[in-house]
C-alpha cells in the first residue's frame, strides 16, 4: 500500500466511510488520478516529517563517538588515552559544527586557541610553602 | 615505544578523518580559509590538551618535592630541580602558543578583510611546525604525550590546502 493510500484509508475510516455530503466514499482504485496524486503528496509529507536527515544522523553518530571517547579515554593507559581524547575532541567539534550549520565566520570564531600557560600563581604558592618550613638547625 | 607511535598514528588518522568529515559536511568547505580554520582548530585542541597538562604535572611534582623534605633549604633545592626540569617544556609550549596564535590571528583578520595572503599563511604554518616538532621531544622527556605534527598541517605549506 502506498503512503497516499494509507493516508486515504485512515481518513476514510475516521469519517465512517462517508464523503462530506454523506455518500459512500469510493474505493482508492476509483479515485481520479489528480485526487490520488494529492493523497500521495500528503502521505509522503507525513512520512518525511520527523525523519532524521543525513546531517542529523551524522551529528548523532559524531556525538556518540565523542561521548564514548570521553568515557573510555580516562580508563586507558597514556598513549591510548591521548589518542582517544584527540578523536573525541575532533568528533565533538565536528558534531557541533554540523549541528549548527556554521558559516565560515562562525567556524573561524570557534577556532580552538592554545591557552597560554601562567605558572606564576603556582610558583608563588610553592614559594610560600617553602618559606613556611622550618630551617635546618 | 612502537606501541606508542602506533597509537599516536592511529589517533592522528582518526582525528583528521573527523576534521575532514566536518569540512566535507559543512557548506563552503572548498574555501582555503575554511580549510585552514578547520586544521587550526584541531591543531589548537591537540596542543592545548598536551600543554595544559604540563602545568598540572609540574604543580603536582612541586608539591611532592615540598612534601618530601622537612627543612626549607632541602625543599627549596628540590623545588629548583623540578622547575629546571620543566622549564624547557614551558618555553616550548609558550613558543607553540605564540605561533598558533599568529596563524589564528591571520585567519581571523582574513575573514574580516576578505583576502587571505597565502604567503603569510605559509610562513605562519611553517613557524608552528618549527615550534611543534621539538616540543614533541621536550614533552616526552617529562612524560607527556604530544603527537607529531600531522601531515595535513605540513600539506598546507604546498598550496594552502592539504
Amino acid at each position: 500500500m502506498s503512503p497516499g493510500q494509507i493516508a486515504f484509508e485512515a481518513y476514510n475510516i475516521s469519517r465512517g466511510g462517508k464523503t462530506h455530503d454523506g455518500k459512500p466514499t469510493p474505493p482508492w482504485t476509483e479515485l481520479g488520478e489528480g485526487v490520488r496524486g494529492g493523497w500521495e503528496a500528503a502521505g509522503e509529507a507525513a512520512n518525511a516529517h520527523g525523519k532524521p536527515s543525513a546531517r542529523e544522523v551524522t551529528v548523532e553518530v559524531l556525538r556518540g563517538v565523542a561521548g564514548v571517547a570521553a568515557l573510555v579515554g580516562g580508563a586507558l593507559p597514556a598513549p591510548f588515552a591521548t589518542a582517544v581524547r584527540i578523536v573525541g575532541a575532533a568528533a565533538g567539534a565536528a558534531s557541533v559544527g554540523l549541528d549548527q550549520g556554521l558559516t565560515d565566520d562562525q567556524v573561524i570564531a570557534r577556532i580552538h586557541r592554545v591557552s597560554r600557560l601562567d605558572v606564576s600563581a603556582d610558583d608563588a604558592a610553592i614559594d610560600a610553602a617553602v618559606a613556611g618550613k622550618p630551617h635546618r638547625p | 615505544m612502537i606501541r606508542a607511535i602506533g597509537a599516536e598514528g592511529v589517533a592522528w588518522l582518526m582525528a583528521w578523518a573527523c576534521a575532514t568529515v566536518l569540512c566535507l559536511a559543512l557548506q563552503g568547505c572548498g574555501s582555503t580559509l575554511r580549510v585552514h580554520a578547520t586544521i587550526a582548530d584541531v591543531a589548537g585542541a591537540t596542543l592545548d590538551e598536551s600543554c595544559s597538562s604540563v602545568q598540572t604535572h609540574r604543580r603536582v611534582q612541586l608539591e611532592e618535592a615540598i612534601a618530601a623534605h622537612e627543612y626549607a633549604e632541602d625543599a627549596a633545592a628540590a623545588v629548583d630541580q623540578v622547575r629546571a626540569r620543566w622549564a624547557p617544556a614551558l618555553d616550548g609550549c609558550d613558543l607553540v602558543t605564540t605561533a598558533h596564535d599568529a596563524w589564528v590571528d591571520a585567519i581571523t583578520l582574513a575573514s574580516v578583510s576578505g583576502t587571505y595572503d597565502l604567503a603569510h599563511a605559509v610562513a605562519d604554518v611553517r613557524r608552528l611546525l618549527e615550534a611543534w616538532r621539538p616540543l614533541v621531544e621536550l614533552l616526552g622527556r617529562v612524560g607527556i604525550d604530544l603527537p607529531a605534527p600531522p601531515p595535513e598541517l605540513a600539506g598546507l605549506l604546498s598550496g594552502g590546502a592539504p
